[in-house]
């Protein structure tokens, strides 16, 4: 049976285009100009996105490869912790929720050291799950981590040409949830409870219960309690977004104008 | 004798929490899909302060490019200072570390390992307190340079790291 994967993309002159690193560049362009389309759209000024996106993608490379030690372990640190092997193109950035979490603490420090009167993080929730939607068709196309667990559910894909199981596509799942939720949240963008960085946190919890149920049928390792290192993070993302909430909600006056 | 002095009309200025307050309740402010109101309709959002319905504000679609920022003398060249500053002082820490790791025989021990982690992002912290423009000097050049690995990575077959706890 042929294989669903196909790592080499395309030739160009006898060059190999791989895959994963083509689809992975091509989300963060698609998720750069969505930035740029909605921060014009809601006519924030160029001195402003351009340092805290540039923070953002710093701190989204930084933390994709940090958070490596966390999800596989210290066998892992001899790469990770070498801060020049995050030169490397040979080595695969890393782990997409702890880009996230680096683009997001990298996102508001900048935002605070150039001072910014609210939070442009909104801008960042739609344009997020665009990104990883493409993102994710790499990681499919390159058969990352064998793709997924073996399943006989109809959808099911062979792992490599020849195999005779079939396995979850777990990376389209996690693509195809990413274009329901860009929908979402471009539908939400201009509604105003989802204002002043809500909208963000709003997407990135969502995100973090897709992809907390997503692991099961993944490949990764179980660290504790049946859990992978991934889920134990979704879980954390999840306590601190709650907390937000449930802050900004005590804060609220009670009284209300009708 | 009495003062006959005009009642003054000039409308006082909305002084409560913007939407990026922490005390900023939503449900007494107006969102027009542009800015923000106050429920009264008299006072709009700028971005940092509120504004009296009498300086309208014209909801823009795609409005005309904003005003080019005049930067203080002395920015740019903070900026570039920044910028190739970053790329020489790693070239220098990587020759450093080389001739470190001959010295004890290709082991340069852990805290030498640490030093571009403190160095890079040590010095990235100080400036962004103490001079911006030197620290977004250097977060192009960090940019740029993952840029290009990026883009490099689609000529190469990478290694990713493996999801059983190995490297790749």
């Amino acid at each position: 049976m042929p294989a669903a994967v196909k790592p080499v993309l395309f030739e160009v002159f006898g060059v190999k285009v791989y895959s994963h690193p083509f689809f992975l560049a091509l989300g963060i362009v698609v998720l750069l100009v969505w930035v740029a389309y909605e921060a014009r759209r809601r006519n924030w000024p160029l001195h402003e996105i351009v340092p805290i996106g540039l923070a953002g993608f710093v701190g989204a490379m930084v933390g994709a490869r940090l958070s490596i030690l966390f999800f596989n372990g210290p066998s892992t640190a001899p790469i990770v912790l070498d801060f020049y092997k995050l030169f490397d193109p040979r080595i695969g950035p890393g782990s997409i929720l702890g880009a996230i979490a680096g683009a997001y603490i990298a996102g508001y420090v900048a935002s605070r050291a150039i001072g910014k009167a609210g939070c442009a993080c909104d801008a960042f929730a739609p344009a997020m799950a665009l990104g990883m939607a493409v993102g994710r068709i790499g990681d499919f196309l390159s058969g990352e981590d064998g793709l997924g667990k073996p399943t006989s559910l109809p959808w099911g894909v062979h792992p490599i040409a020849g195999s005779d199981y079939l396995v979850h596509p777990a990376p389209l799942y996690d693509a195809g949830f990413n274009l329901v939720w860009f929908v979402v949240l471009l539908a939400l963008r201009d509604n105003p409870h989802f204002q002043s960085g809500r909208l963000l946190k709003f997407g990135v919890a969502g995100y973090a219960v897709v992809r907390f149920f997503i692991e099961f049928v993944r490949n990764n390792e179980v660290i504790a309690l049946g859990l992978t290192g991934q889920q134990f993070f979704c879980l954390g993302l999840l306590a601190l977004v709650a907390g937000y909430f449930v802050q900004a909600q005590r804060r609220r006056p009670a009284t209300q104008v009708v | 004798m009495s003062e006959d002095r005009p009642p003054d009309i000039t409308p006082k200025p909305h002084q409560g929490p913007g939407p990026n307050a922490d005390d900023f309740d939503p449900k007494q402010h107006v969102w027009d899909g542009q800015v923000w109101w106050t429920a009264d309709h008299q006072y709009w959002w700028d971005g940092s302060s509120w504004q009296s319905v009498d300086n309208p504000y014209s909801a823009p679609d795609f409005v005309a490019p904003l005003p080019k920022r005049h930067r203080p003398p002395g920015w740019w060249r903070d900026f570039w200072l920044g910028f190739v500053g970053i790329i020489a002082g790693n070239v220098i820490l990587v020759i450093l570390i080389s001739v470190l790791a001959g010295a004890t025989n290709g082991q340069p021990g852990s805290l030498v390992g640490l030093m571009p982690w403190l160095l890079n992002f040590g010095a990235l912290a100080l400036f962004a307190i103490i001079r911006p423009p030197v620290a977004l000097g250097m977060l192009l050049a960090y940019g740029i340079a993952l840029g290009l690995v990026l883009l490099a990575g689609i000529f190469l077959a990478i290694i990713c790291f493996g999801g059983r706890g190995g490297v790749p």
